[in-house]
């Protein structure tokens, strides 16, 4: 059993708060990405449990114990890293055996762990090939290898598929997840990449300035972002201007003319400027009928179809935030109604809908 | 189009070759010179002189010990900048050339003043060239290693071998060095050539290396010196030749960390 925890990690590189002190912990074989865009402290975090870093305030703590003081070769942790960091006077095998070596095991012991794991990583026959004779790709499985031939009690992945190309990138990821599952261990995978978190994670924590925005599942972190970077950040969101305006027990938000019912209104106060944020898959479009209004008054601009659904981009029409483009995703056939020019009102789920305020927008957007 | 380009690059070529052959060829006829027609007697004049296998002697043995002074300081340096003090990178690199801004005059009369003070016996022996010699070699042995790290990513490099478990010793032995064998190698062969080139110092100091001797030569018999001087650029080509191959059987076929040209 290998759980991980960090407590109140604080670190600074001279004036710049690389981390504010994170709380995390991950419990026993569990896949936890952490995702954020450039200098949030994702990196920053990975090398402190790594022992790369020492953090300026805080403690790790592996399987309970207090890890601040053992040096990166004695915490028993692998690591692949973004560009490979293969030992360029190594062949595969050697990479792959160079923990085996450290660690005292005897040549036939080496000779068949490493045979393994280069076979579970598909690169059977090219155990003599240098780093230098092997694709990106190929080299990133060696290195994944190699961190995974010392069984160790963490795998850590500091953006191992940044350099790949989408292709490679999408099936190395695949396959890090079937290994990872296969061998049930902890592993923390660094990535700015939603996609990527959002497809092979257990638990996402979402880090933006060094702070924890979320730490959830990426059910969670999709359909129910806890800030409004997080809402910006992952996935795409339509923004609305607004005013708060119903009671606590029926909270609503009024938007242009109509008043839209939404759920994290509540608490706030009465006539509070706002900003409310809906995904475009759970953002509706109704065909305006004459005396029926339905939602907020739109007119279709254009459609993209995208294979499995079709986006359909509309302009709001209340003046608050002329121009505003308002995406909403449908899937199947039967849309060509939804055509340039159409009258339509605009609903969302009120109960996935965040409610912001301007400068908390704000200061989101600028995070990324 | 091509053909113009190619008769460009193959008369550029003839250029650098006549450049450098001339003057060698010049050396080589005339250190065969004499009075009454072509002689060997140059030649045999410095086979048969015993103060050039001392010199040689001592050239060698100095460049060898500078060799290894020189590496172990650099290389030590070179790996602490790099993973270590990044931000300390220019001063280091500005105070390997200082030795370019102080006249060898100046350094000899501070460091025998110095010695005299504290350890006058250090005066009596040729070693004493050795730390001068590891000064003289600093901005090329420096460079040399300093192009080998930066090609091989070595923080990188270290980070992966201390999460595999690995302690200090055994990345120094199984990951950097041999990863910088060309940079090594290379360093060491600049400085073996500093200090058989080095006429200053050892003349100053009174001590009778290669260079000094080959000057001594040069004011009573010309032809000797042509000779001698041939010889050093041979025996400096092939030790680069050495150096190459060396590198290269090393290097077990994967691409090589640096190049290193004089």
């Amino acid at each position: 059993m290998t759980t991980v925890e960090l407590r109140s990690v604080r670190k600074t590189f001279g004036d710049f708060v690389a981390l504010h002190g994170l709380d995390l912990n991950m419990t026993d074989g569990e896949f936890v990405s952490f995702l954020g865009p450039s200098g949030c402290g994702k990196t920053t975090a990975l090398r402190i449990v790594a022992g790369f870093e020492l953090p300026d305030g805080g403690s790790v703590l592996l399987d309970g114990a207090d890890i601040e003081n053992a040096p990166p070769n004695k915490r028993d942790m692998g690591m692949v890293f973004q560009d490979y960091s293969l030992f360029p006077n190594m062949t595969a095998i050697e990479n792959v055996a160079f923990g085996l070596r450290v660690r005292g095991q005897s040549a036939s012991q080496m000779k068949e762990t490493s045979g393994k794991m280069i076979e579970m990583v598909g690169l059977k026959g090219k155990e003599g090939n240098y780093p230098h004779q092997m694709s990106g790709g190929q080299q990133q499985r060696v290195a994944l290898a190699r961190a995974l031939a010392i069984q160790p009690k963490v795998l850590l992945l500091d953006e191992p598929l940044s350099a790949l190309d989408a292709k490679v990138r999408v099936s190395l990821r695949n396959e890090i997840r079937v290994i990872q599952q296969e061998l049930a261990i902890s592993t923390i995978f660094v990535t700015h990449d939603q996609e990527e978190a959002l497809t092979i994670s257990d638990r996402i924590a979402v880090l933006s300035q060094g702070q924890l925005e979320q730490f959830g599942t990426p059910e969670e972190i999709y359909r129910h972002p806890a800030t409004p970077f997080v809402a910006a950040f992952v996935g795409e969101s339509n923004i609305f201007h607004g005013t708060i305006a119903g009671t606590d027990d029926a909270p609503s938000v009024r938007i242009g003319s109509v008043e839209m019912p939404v759920q994290q209104a509540a608490g706030r106060t009465s006539g509070e400027r706002v900003r409310v944020l809906t995904r475009p898959e759970s953002t509706y479009l109704h065909v305006t009928s004459d005396g029926d209004r339905k939602g907020i008054p739109a007119t279709v601009v254009s459609q993209q179809f995208q294979g499995a659904r079709t986006r359909i981009l509309t302009h709001l029409d209340h003046v608050e935030d002329p121009g505003a483009v308002i995406l909403t995703d449908v899937t199947g056939g039967g849309h060509d109604h939804l055509s340039g020019g159409v009258q339509v009102d605009v609903t969302f789920d009120p109960a996935t809908a965040l409610v912001a305020s301007a400068e908390e927008l704000e200061s989101a957007t600028v995070a990324q | 189009m091509r053909t113009r380009r190619h008769i460009g690059l193959g008369a550029f070529v003839i250029i650098v070759i006549v450049f450098f052959a001339v003057p060698l060829i010049s050396l080589l006829v005339f250190s065969f010179t004499g009075a009454d027609g072509p002689t060997l007697d140059a030649w045999s004049s410095i086979v048969e002189n015993p103060g050039f296998y001392s010199a040689l002697g001592l050239s060698l043995t100095l460049a060898a010990l500078t060799t290894i002074a020189s590496l172990i300081l650099m290389t030590a340096t070179v790996l602490w900048v790099h993973l270590r003090a990044m931000h300390l990178r220019a001063l280091v690199e500005g105070i390997t050339l200082l030795v370019f801004a102080i006249p060898a005059i100046t350094l000899v009369i501070g460091a025998t003043g110095l010695l005299l003070g504290l350890a006058p016996w250090a005066l009596g022996s040729p070693l004493i060239l050795v730390p001068f010699y590891v000064v003289l070699s600093f901005a090329f042995t420096y460079r040399a290693l300093d192009a080998g790290v930066r090609a091989m990513d070595l923080q990188t490099l270290v980070d992966a071998a201390q999460s595999l478990g690995a302690g200090w010793t055994t990345i120094l032995l199984r990951v950097i060095l041999p990863n910088l064998r060309t940079a090594l190698l290379g360093a060491a062969f600049l400085t073996i050539t500093v200090v058989l080139g080095e006429y200053v110092l050892s003349s100053l100091f009174l001590y009778e290396t290669l260079p000094v001797f080959m000057a001594e030569i040069g004011t009573a018999e010309a032809q000797g010196a042509a000779a001698l001087a041939l010889l050093t650029v041979l025996f400096t080509w092939g030790l680069l030749v050495l150096v190459s191959f060396v590198s290269r059987r090393l290097g077990g076929g994967r691409p090589q960390m640096t190049v290193v040209t004089t």
